[in-house]
Protein backbone atom coordinates (compact mmCIF):
# COMPACT_ATOMS: atom_id res chain seq x y z
CA UNK A 1 0.00 0.00 0.00
CA UNK A 2 1.90 3.17 -0.87
CA UNK A 3 1.66 6.83 -0.18
CA UNK A 4 -0.05 9.42 -2.26
CA UNK A 5 2.42 11.96 -3.06
CA UNK A 6 3.08 15.38 -3.95
CA UNK A 7 5.65 17.89 -4.73
CA UNK A 8 7.12 20.85 -2.77
CA UNK A 9 9.11 23.57 -3.51
CA UNK A 10 12.47 23.49 -1.32
CA UNK A 11 12.76 27.21 -2.00
CA UNK A 12 9.76 28.90 -1.18
CA UNK A 13 7.64 25.98 0.21
CA UNK A 14 5.10 26.18 -2.43
CA UNK A 15 3.26 22.69 -3.09
CA UNK A 16 1.30 21.56 -5.86
CA UNK A 17 -0.46 18.07 -7.27
CA UNK A 18 0.68 17.71 -11.20
CA UNK A 19 4.19 16.83 -11.37
CA UNK A 20 6.47 19.58 -12.99
CA UNK A 21 10.11 20.66 -12.79
CA UNK A 22 9.82 23.07 -11.23
CA UNK A 23 8.55 25.31 -8.76
CA UNK A 24 5.58 27.85 -10.86
CA UNK A 25 5.31 30.17 -7.91
CA UNK A 26 9.24 30.96 -7.72
CA UNK A 27 10.74 28.98 -10.52
CA UNK A 28 12.99 26.94 -7.85
CA UNK A 29 14.52 23.78 -9.44
CA UNK A 30 15.13 22.22 -6.20
CA UNK A 31 11.81 19.97 -5.44
CA UNK A 32 11.01 17.71 -2.68
CA UNK A 33 8.85 15.04 -2.40
CA UNK A 34 6.08 15.09 -0.12
CA UNK A 35 3.98 11.76 1.12
CA UNK A 36 0.44 12.46 2.23
CA UNK A 37 -1.19 11.11 5.05
CA UNK A 38 -3.75 10.31 2.77
CA UNK A 39 -6.66 12.45 4.37
CA UNK A 40 -8.91 14.66 3.15
CA UNK A 41 -12.13 16.15 1.54
CA UNK A 42 -14.15 16.02 -1.41
CA UNK A 43 -14.47 18.70 -3.45
CA UNK A 44 -16.23 17.28 -6.65
CA UNK A 45 -17.10 13.68 -7.67
CA UNK A 46 -18.80 11.87 -10.57
CA UNK A 47 -19.21 8.56 -11.29
CA UNK A 48 -18.09 7.90 -15.16
CA UNK A 49 -20.27 6.15 -17.04
CA UNK A 50 -17.70 5.83 -19.98
CA UNK A 51 -14.44 4.35 -20.54
CA UNK A 52 -11.86 6.70 -22.51
CA UNK A 53 -11.18 4.52 -25.05
CA UNK A 54 -12.38 1.24 -26.54
CA UNK A 55 -9.54 -1.08 -25.65
CA UNK A 56 -9.20 0.72 -21.74
CA UNK A 57 -8.84 -2.29 -19.21
CA UNK A 58 -11.38 -1.06 -16.99
CA UNK A 59 -15.14 -1.53 -16.99
CA UNK A 60 -17.18 1.72 -16.31
CA UNK A 61 -18.96 2.91 -13.88
CA UNK A 62 -16.01 3.99 -11.69
CA UNK A 63 -16.18 7.41 -9.48
CA UNK A 64 -13.59 10.08 -10.44
CA UNK A 65 -12.94 12.75 -7.68
CA UNK A 66 -11.34 15.83 -7.13
CA UNK A 67 -9.56 15.38 -3.34
CA UNK A 68 -8.63 18.25 -0.92
CA UNK A 69 -5.43 16.48 0.93
CA UNK A 70 -5.00 17.93 4.50
CA UNK A 71 -1.77 18.65 3.46
CA UNK A 72 -2.89 21.78 1.12
CA UNK A 73 -2.48 20.01 -2.76
CA UNK A 74 -6.06 19.20 -4.72
CA UNK A 75 -5.62 15.75 -6.79
CA UNK A 76 -7.59 13.76 -9.01
CA UNK A 77 -8.14 10.07 -7.98
CA UNK A 78 -11.12 7.34 -7.65
CA UNK A 79 -13.62 7.63 -4.73
CA UNK A 80 -14.29 3.82 -4.14
CA UNK A 81 -18.03 4.40 -2.66
CA UNK A 82 -20.79 7.09 -2.57
CA UNK A 83 -19.20 9.70 -0.24
CA UNK A 84 -20.33 13.16 -1.36
CA UNK A 85 -19.19 16.44 -1.81
CA UNK A 86 -17.63 17.64 1.64
CA UNK A 87 -17.39 14.17 2.84
CA UNK A 88 -13.97 13.62 4.85
CA UNK A 89 -12.04 10.94 3.18
CA UNK A 90 -8.62 8.54 3.46
CA UNK A 91 -6.93 7.09 0.52
CA UNK A 92 -3.30 5.76 -0.87
CA UNK A 93 -2.46 4.63 -4.49
CA UNK A 94 -3.88 1.97 -5.92
CA UNK A 95 -3.60 0.07 -9.03
CA UNK A 96 -5.93 0.92 -11.98
CA UNK A 97 -5.85 0.00 -15.59
CA UNK A 98 -1.87 -0.54 -15.59
CA UNK A 99 -1.22 2.73 -13.83
CA UNK A 100 -1.06 4.09 -9.91
CA UNK A 101 -4.17 5.97 -8.73
CA UNK A 102 -4.80 7.65 -5.79
CA UNK A 103 -7.57 6.26 -4.25
CA UNK A 104 -10.03 7.09 -1.62
CA UNK A 105 -12.91 5.62 0.78
CA UNK A 106 -15.08 8.15 2.89
CA UNK A 107 -15.31 8.31 6.61
CA UNK A 108 -17.91 9.34 8.78
CA UNK A 109 -18.07 13.34 9.05
CA UNK A 110 -16.01 15.13 11.55
CA UNK B 1 -11.86 50.01 -36.04
CA UNK B 2 -12.05 46.21 -36.79
CA UNK B 3 -14.99 45.21 -38.75
CA UNK B 4 -16.52 41.91 -38.44
CA UNK B 5 -17.50 42.21 -42.54
CA UNK B 6 -18.89 38.57 -43.22
CA UNK B 7 -19.17 35.39 -41.31
CA UNK B 8 -20.34 32.05 -42.34
CA UNK B 9 -20.82 28.47 -41.19
CA UNK B 10 -21.84 25.86 -43.17
CA UNK B 11 -24.75 23.10 -42.06
CA UNK B 12 -23.41 20.92 -39.33
CA UNK B 13 -23.93 17.16 -39.34
CA UNK B 14 -22.49 14.70 -41.52
CA UNK B 15 -20.27 15.58 -44.14
CA UNK B 16 -19.15 12.30 -46.23
CA UNK B 17 -16.28 12.41 -48.06
CA UNK B 18 -15.07 16.16 -46.53
CA UNK B 19 -11.84 16.60 -44.96
CA UNK B 20 -10.56 20.00 -42.85
CA UNK B 21 -9.42 21.25 -46.05
CA UNK B 22 -12.43 21.01 -48.41
CA UNK B 23 -14.92 22.29 -44.89
CA UNK B 24 -12.50 25.66 -44.73
CA UNK B 25 -12.31 26.00 -48.63
CA UNK B 26 -16.49 26.35 -48.97
CA UNK B 27 -16.65 28.64 -45.41
CA UNK B 28 -13.78 30.69 -47.12
CA UNK B 29 -14.97 31.35 -50.20
CA UNK B 30 -18.52 31.88 -48.92
CA UNK B 31 -17.22 34.69 -47.07
CA UNK B 32 -15.31 35.92 -50.10
CA UNK B 33 -18.36 35.87 -52.03
CA UNK B 34 -20.40 37.68 -49.47
CA UNK B 35 -17.71 40.19 -48.97
CA UNK B 36 -17.70 40.53 -52.55
CA UNK B 37 -13.74 40.11 -51.98
CA UNK B 38 -11.13 38.79 -54.68
CA UNK B 39 -8.52 36.38 -52.71
CA UNK B 40 -5.88 38.76 -53.60
CA UNK B 41 -7.29 40.91 -51.08
CA UNK B 42 -6.99 38.90 -48.15
CA UNK B 43 -3.64 39.82 -46.46
CA UNK B 44 -3.71 37.97 -43.19
CA UNK B 45 -4.87 34.21 -42.73
CA UNK B 46 -5.50 32.59 -39.53
CA UNK B 47 -6.54 28.95 -38.62
CA UNK B 48 -7.63 27.06 -36.37
CA UNK B 49 -6.63 23.29 -35.81
CA UNK B 50 -7.97 19.98 -36.48
CA UNK B 51 -7.74 16.94 -34.82
CA UNK B 52 -8.18 14.69 -38.19
CA UNK B 53 -5.62 16.62 -40.11
CA UNK B 54 -2.76 17.48 -37.45
CA UNK B 55 -0.09 19.60 -39.86
CA UNK B 56 2.92 21.54 -38.20
CA UNK B 57 1.80 24.95 -40.64
CA UNK B 58 -2.17 24.21 -41.29
CA UNK B 59 -2.49 28.33 -42.26
CA UNK B 60 0.16 27.92 -44.73
CA UNK B 61 -1.16 24.68 -45.85
CA UNK B 62 -4.71 25.96 -46.21
CA UNK B 63 -3.62 29.23 -47.76
CA UNK B 64 -1.71 27.36 -50.66
CA UNK B 65 -4.68 25.28 -51.01
CA UNK B 66 -7.14 27.85 -51.26
CA UNK B 67 -4.73 30.38 -53.29
CA UNK B 68 -4.06 32.89 -51.05
CA UNK B 69 -0.49 34.48 -49.92
CA UNK B 70 -0.93 36.31 -47.02
CA UNK B 71 1.68 38.48 -45.56
CA UNK B 72 0.50 37.21 -42.14
CA UNK B 73 -0.51 33.32 -41.71
CA UNK B 74 -1.00 31.99 -38.21
CA UNK B 75 -2.76 28.77 -36.57
CA UNK B 76 -4.04 29.07 -33.01
CA UNK B 77 -4.85 26.50 -30.64
CA UNK B 78 -6.94 27.49 -27.77
CA UNK B 79 -9.06 24.41 -27.39
CA UNK B 80 -13.05 25.43 -27.68
CA UNK B 81 -12.11 29.35 -26.91
CA UNK B 82 -9.82 29.15 -30.24
CA UNK B 83 -12.70 30.71 -32.59
CA UNK B 84 -12.89 33.36 -30.33
CA UNK B 85 -9.30 33.75 -29.95
CA UNK B 86 -8.75 34.12 -33.61
CA UNK B 87 -11.03 36.64 -34.49
CA UNK B 88 -9.44 38.68 -31.45
CA UNK B 89 -5.84 38.02 -32.81
CA UNK B 90 -7.49 39.45 -36.08
CA UNK B 91 -9.24 41.95 -34.57
CA UNK B 92 -5.47 43.16 -33.05
CA UNK B 93 -3.83 42.25 -36.57
CA UNK B 94 -6.53 44.96 -38.02
CA UNK B 95 -5.86 47.55 -35.44
CA UNK B 96 -2.70 47.72 -35.23
CA UNK B 97 -2.41 48.30 -39.36
CA UNK B 98 -0.46 44.93 -39.45
CA UNK B 99 -3.61 43.63 -42.11
CA UNK B 100 -6.64 45.16 -43.76
CA UNK B 101 -8.18 42.09 -44.60
CA UNK B 102 -7.96 39.13 -42.33
CA UNK B 103 -9.84 35.75 -42.94
CA UNK B 104 -10.35 33.46 -40.28
CA UNK B 105 -11.52 30.08 -40.99
CA UNK B 106 -11.63 26.37 -39.61
CA UNK B 107 -12.98 23.15 -40.41
CA UNK B 108 -13.27 19.47 -39.18
CA UNK B 109 -14.51 16.45 -40.53
CA UNK B 110 -14.80 15.36 -36.96
CA UNK B 111 -17.85 13.01 -37.12
CA UNK B 112 -16.94 11.29 -40.28
CA UNK B 113 -13.32 11.58 -40.65
CA UNK B 114 -12.51 9.47 -37.20
CA UNK B 115 -14.57 7.18 -35.28
CA UNK B 116 -16.22 8.52 -31.97
CA UNK B 117 -13.95 6.52 -30.17
CA UNK B 118 -10.72 8.51 -31.77
CA UNK B 119 -12.39 11.35 -30.59
CA UNK B 120 -13.16 11.17 -27.38
CA UNK B 121 -9.16 9.34 -26.99
CA UNK B 122 -8.15 12.80 -28.63
CA UNK B 123 -10.25 15.03 -26.37
CA UNK B 124 -8.94 13.37 -23.17
CA UNK B 125 -5.43 14.51 -23.58
CA UNK B 126 -6.89 17.57 -22.12
CA UNK B 127 -6.32 15.74 -19.29
CA UNK B 128 -3.03 15.93 -17.40
CA UNK B 129 -0.79 12.62 -18.10
CA UNK B 130 0.34 11.78 -15.05
CA UNK B 131 -2.09 13.33 -12.81
CA UNK B 132 -5.33 12.51 -14.43
CA UNK B 133 -5.07 10.95 -17.42
CA UNK B 134 -4.72 7.36 -15.30
CA UNK B 135 -8.30 8.25 -13.55
CA UNK B 136 -9.58 7.17 -16.61
CA UNK B 137 -10.67 11.05 -16.97
CA UNK B 138 -12.61 11.62 -19.75
CA UNK B 139 -13.35 15.75 -20.85
CA UNK B 140 -17.11 14.98 -19.31
CA UNK B 141 -16.03 13.59 -16.97
CA UNK B 142 -13.88 16.93 -16.03
CA UNK B 143 -16.78 19.26 -16.81
CA UNK B 144 -18.85 16.83 -14.80
CA UNK B 145 -16.58 17.45 -12.06
CA UNK B 146 -17.35 21.32 -12.43
CA UNK B 147 -21.20 20.32 -12.62
CA UNK B 148 -21.42 18.37 -9.27
CA UNK B 149 -19.48 21.19 -7.35
CA UNK B 150 -21.58 23.88 -9.18
CA UNK B 151 -24.62 22.42 -8.37
CA UNK B 152 -23.46 21.74 -4.60
CA UNK B 153 -22.26 25.40 -4.06
CA UNK B 154 -25.03 26.96 -5.54
CA UNK B 155 -28.46 24.84 -4.97
CA UNK B 156 -29.34 24.60 -8.84
CA UNK B 157 -30.46 21.31 -9.53
CA UNK B 158 -29.81 18.99 -13.00
CA UNK B 159 -33.71 19.86 -14.44
CA UNK B 160 -32.24 23.13 -14.76
CA UNK B 161 -29.27 22.68 -16.31
CA UNK B 162 -31.52 20.22 -18.59
CA UNK B 163 -34.06 23.53 -19.31
CA UNK B 164 -30.25 24.59 -21.20
CA UNK B 165 -30.37 21.72 -23.62
CA UNK B 166 -34.14 22.29 -24.23
CA UNK B 167 -33.58 25.24 -25.37
CA UNK B 168 -30.99 25.26 -27.25
CA UNK B 169 -32.80 22.21 -29.09
CA UNK B 170 -35.74 24.61 -29.42
CA UNK B 171 -33.48 27.12 -31.21
CA UNK B 172 -32.16 24.65 -33.67
CA UNK B 173 -35.11 23.34 -34.64
CA UNK B 174 -35.73 26.28 -36.58
CA UNK B 175 -31.97 26.46 -37.90
CA UNK B 176 -31.21 25.16 -41.53
CA UNK B 177 -28.36 22.88 -41.30
CA UNK B 178 -28.67 21.88 -37.23
CA UNK B 179 -27.03 18.88 -36.02
CA UNK B 180 -29.78 17.69 -33.41
CA UNK B 181 -33.41 19.36 -34.66
CA UNK B 182 -35.82 16.86 -33.05
CA UNK B 183 -37.48 18.20 -29.93
CA UNK B 184 -36.71 17.60 -26.63
CA UNK B 185 -37.92 18.01 -22.87
CA UNK B 186 -36.59 18.53 -19.32
CA UNK B 187 -37.47 14.68 -18.41
CA UNK B 188 -36.04 13.51 -21.79
CA UNK B 189 -32.65 15.30 -21.21
CA UNK B 190 -32.84 13.76 -17.01
CA UNK B 191 -34.13 10.14 -18.44
CA UNK B 192 -31.09 10.32 -21.30
CA UNK B 193 -28.31 7.91 -20.54
CA UNK B 194 -25.70 9.09 -18.01
CA UNK B 195 -22.37 10.22 -19.40
CA UNK B 196 -20.22 11.25 -16.19
CA UNK B 197 -22.97 12.36 -13.71
CA UNK B 198 -24.46 14.59 -13.14
CA UNK B 199 -24.22 15.30 -17.10
CA UNK B 200 -26.38 12.92 -19.68
CA UNK B 201 -26.15 12.39 -22.82
CA UNK B 202 -28.14 15.22 -23.69
CA UNK B 203 -26.69 17.33 -21.14
CA UNK B 204 -23.19 17.27 -23.75
CA UNK B 205 -22.59 18.59 -27.67
CA UNK B 206 -22.33 16.05 -30.78
CA UNK B 207 -19.49 15.36 -32.53
CA UNK B 208 -20.49 17.39 -35.83
CA UNK B 209 -18.58 17.76 -39.33
CA UNK B 210 -18.68 21.48 -40.30
CA UNK B 211 -16.46 24.20 -41.39
CA UNK B 212 -17.15 28.17 -40.58
CA UNK B 213 -14.95 31.37 -41.55
CA UNK B 214 -14.99 35.16 -40.36
CA UNK B 215 -14.04 37.93 -42.30
CA UNK B 216 -12.55 40.98 -39.82
CA UNK B 217 -11.67 43.89 -42.05
CA UNK B 218 -10.55 47.31 -41.47
CA UNK B 219 -13.69 48.10 -43.61
CA UNK B 220 -17.65 47.51 -42.62
CA UNK B 221 -18.50 46.41 -46.23
CA UNK B 222 -21.82 46.98 -47.44
CA UNK B 223 -24.90 46.46 -44.91
CA UNK B 224 -25.07 47.50 -41.02
CA UNK B 225 -21.47 47.83 -39.95
CA UNK B 226 -20.54 45.84 -37.28
CA UNK B 227 -17.17 46.24 -35.16
CA UNK B 228 -15.37 44.28 -32.15
CA UNK B 229 -15.05 47.15 -30.19
CA UNK B 230 -14.32 45.08 -26.97
CA UNK B 231 -12.19 42.10 -26.26
CA UNK B 232 -10.04 39.98 -23.05
CA UNK B 233 -8.88 36.72 -22.07
CA UNK B 234 -7.99 34.99 -19.24
CA UNK B 235 -5.81 31.88 -18.68
CA UNK B 236 -6.17 30.25 -15.12
CA UNK B 237 -5.44 27.18 -15.50
CA UNK B 238 -4.79 24.22 -18.06
CA UNK B 239 -6.42 21.19 -15.55
CA UNK B 240 -9.19 21.47 -13.52
CA UNK B 241 -6.74 19.84 -10.75
CA UNK B 242 -4.98 22.92 -10.99
CA UNK B 243 -8.58 25.34 -11.00
CA UNK B 244 -9.00 28.16 -8.85
CA UNK B 245 -11.82 27.24 -6.16
CA UNK B 246 -13.59 29.97 -8.33
CA UNK B 247 -13.91 27.49 -11.46
CA UNK B 248 -14.92 30.10 -13.83
CA UNK B 249 -12.82 32.69 -12.59
CA UNK B 250 -11.14 33.27 -15.97
CA UNK B 251 -14.40 34.19 -17.44
CA UNK B 252 -15.58 36.60 -15.11
CA UNK B 253 -11.82 37.79 -15.88
CA UNK B 254 -12.22 38.08 -19.75
CA UNK B 255 -15.73 39.31 -19.78
CA UNK B 256 -15.04 42.07 -17.32
CA UNK B 257 -12.21 43.24 -19.60
CA UNK B 258 -14.20 43.10 -22.89
CA UNK B 259 -16.90 45.07 -21.80
CA UNK B 260 -14.85 47.64 -19.87
CA UNK B 261 -12.87 47.59 -23.45
CA UNK B 262 -16.25 48.67 -25.17
CA UNK B 263 -17.73 51.12 -22.67
CA UNK B 264 -20.63 48.90 -21.73
CA UNK B 265 -22.17 46.49 -19.26
CA UNK B 266 -23.76 43.00 -19.63
CA UNK B 267 -26.79 45.63 -19.03
CA UNK B 268 -26.44 46.83 -22.79
CA UNK B 269 -26.26 43.40 -24.30
CA UNK B 270 -29.26 42.65 -26.61
CA UNK B 271 -28.10 39.32 -27.79
CA UNK B 272 -25.54 36.53 -26.56
CA UNK B 273 -23.13 33.82 -28.20
CA UNK B 274 -21.91 31.65 -25.63
CA UNK B 275 -20.02 28.61 -25.57
CA UNK B 276 -22.17 25.96 -24.63
CA UNK B 277 -19.88 22.23 -24.99
CA UNK B 278 -22.22 20.92 -22.42
CA UNK B 279 -25.31 22.67 -20.63
CA UNK B 280 -23.02 22.94 -17.19
CA UNK B 281 -20.42 24.90 -19.18
CA UNK B 282 -23.24 27.36 -20.71
CA UNK B 283 -24.76 27.88 -17.09
CA UNK B 284 -21.54 28.39 -15.53
CA UNK B 285 -19.73 31.17 -18.14
CA UNK B 286 -23.40 33.16 -17.82
CA UNK B 287 -23.12 33.25 -14.55
CA UNK B 288 -19.43 34.60 -14.68
CA UNK B 289 -20.03 36.82 -17.12
CA UNK B 290 -22.67 38.29 -15.26
CA UNK B 291 -25.88 37.72 -17.12
CA UNK B 292 -27.42 35.55 -14.51
CA UNK B 293 -27.39 35.25 -10.82
CA UNK B 294 -25.68 32.30 -9.21
CA UNK B 295 -27.50 28.94 -9.88
CA UNK B 296 -29.77 30.93 -11.93
CA UNK B 297 -29.12 30.33 -15.37
CA UNK B 298 -30.86 27.58 -15.87
CA UNK B 299 -34.24 29.20 -14.10
CA UNK B 300 -33.62 32.09 -16.44
CA UNK B 301 -33.76 29.78 -19.43
CA UNK B 302 -36.94 28.05 -18.39
CA UNK B 303 -38.74 31.09 -17.36
CA UNK B 304 -38.09 32.59 -21.10
CA UNK B 305 -35.08 34.98 -20.33
CA UNK B 306 -33.25 33.41 -23.86
CA UNK B 307 -35.92 32.21 -26.03
CA UNK B 308 -35.08 33.51 -29.36
CA UNK B 309 -38.14 36.21 -28.11
CA UNK B 310 -37.14 36.66 -24.60
CA UNK B 311 -35.35 39.58 -23.11
CA UNK B 312 -31.84 37.95 -24.10
CA UNK B 313 -31.95 35.58 -26.66
CA UNK B 314 -29.16 33.67 -26.73
CA UNK B 315 -27.04 31.50 -29.53
CA UNK B 316 -30.55 31.17 -31.42
CA UNK B 317 -28.96 28.72 -33.71
CA UNK B 318 -28.73 26.17 -31.40
CA UNK B 319 -25.43 26.32 -30.00
CA UNK B 320 -22.93 23.40 -29.42
CA UNK B 321 -25.58 21.43 -27.93
CA UNK B 322 -28.08 21.23 -30.90
CA UNK B 323 -26.12 23.32 -34.21
CA UNK B 324 -22.98 20.98 -33.39
CA UNK B 325 -19.86 20.86 -32.37
CA UNK B 326 -17.32 20.28 -35.68
CA UNK B 327 -14.01 21.56 -32.99
CA UNK B 328 -12.77 25.19 -34.11
CA UNK B 329 -15.34 26.09 -36.43
CA UNK B 330 -18.25 25.18 -34.00
CA UNK B 331 -17.98 28.13 -31.44
CA UNK B 332 -17.14 30.02 -34.58
CA UNK B 333 -21.15 29.74 -35.99
CA UNK B 334 -22.10 31.57 -32.96
CA UNK B 335 -20.41 34.42 -34.32
CA UNK B 336 -22.00 34.02 -37.15
CA UNK B 337 -25.34 33.74 -36.25
CA UNK B 338 -24.32 36.92 -34.26
CA UNK B 339 -23.89 38.87 -37.06
CA UNK B 340 -26.87 37.62 -38.41
CA UNK B 341 -29.07 39.09 -35.73
CA UNK B 342 -27.43 42.22 -35.48
CA UNK B 343 -28.06 42.88 -39.17
CA UNK B 344 -31.38 41.98 -39.21
CA UNK B 345 -30.74 39.31 -41.56
CA UNK B 346 -31.81 35.91 -39.49
CA UNK B 347 -34.54 35.55 -41.24
CA UNK B 348 -37.55 33.48 -39.89
CA UNK B 349 -35.01 33.59 -36.70
CA UNK B 350 -34.47 37.54 -36.80
CA UNK B 351 -35.08 38.64 -32.94
CA UNK B 352 -37.39 41.36 -33.04
CA UNK B 353 -35.09 44.14 -32.24
CA UNK B 354 -31.52 43.71 -33.90
CA UNK B 355 -29.21 44.28 -31.35
CA UNK B 356 -26.55 47.06 -30.82
CA UNK B 357 -24.37 44.94 -28.44
CA UNK B 358 -24.06 41.54 -28.80
CA UNK B 359 -21.17 39.32 -26.11
CA UNK B 360 -19.65 36.28 -27.50
CA UNK B 361 -17.99 33.98 -25.33
CA UNK B 362 -15.14 30.73 -25.72
CA UNK B 363 -13.94 28.45 -23.06
CA UNK B 364 -11.02 26.32 -24.12
CA UNK B 365 -9.57 23.57 -21.40
CA UNK B 366 -12.24 22.68 -18.52
CA UNK B 367 -12.94 26.65 -18.04
CA UNK B 368 -9.33 27.02 -18.49
CA UNK B 369 -9.17 29.60 -21.80
CA UNK B 370 -11.46 32.00 -21.63
CA UNK B 371 -11.98 34.67 -24.81
CA UNK B 372 -14.57 37.78 -24.64
CA UNK B 373 -15.62 39.74 -27.86
CA UNK B 374 -18.07 42.44 -27.43
CA UNK B 375 -19.62 43.11 -30.72
CA UNK B 376 -21.36 46.60 -31.65
CA UNK B 377 -23.58 47.95 -34.49
CA UNK B 378 -21.87 51.20 -34.91
CA UNK B 379 -23.99 52.28 -38.39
Amino acid sequence: MSAIRFQKCASCAHQWALARAGCPSCGGRELLVQESAGRGRVYSVTIQHRAPHKDFPEAPPWRIALIDLDEGPRIMGHLEDDGRIGARVQGHMKPFGGAMVPSFNSKPKE
Amino acid sequence: MAYLRAAYATAFGRHDGSDPLSLMRVSAQHVLDEAGMERGAIDGLVCGYATTLPHLMLATRFAESFGLTPRFAQAVQMGGATGAGMIHLARLLVASGTCRNVLVVAGENRLTGQSRDASVQALAQVAHPQGEVPTGATVPACYALAAARYLHTTGAQASHLAALAVLMRRNAARTHGAHLSAPITEADVLASRPIAEPLKLLDCCPISDGGAAVLISAEAGSGPAVAITGAGQAHTHQHITEAPDDLALGARQSCAAALLEAGVTAHDIGYLAIYDSFTVTLAMLLEACGICAPGQAGKDARAGRFDAAGALPLNTHGGLLSYGHCGVAGAMAHVSEALLQMRGAAGPRQIAAAPTHALIHGDGGILSSHVSLVLERVA
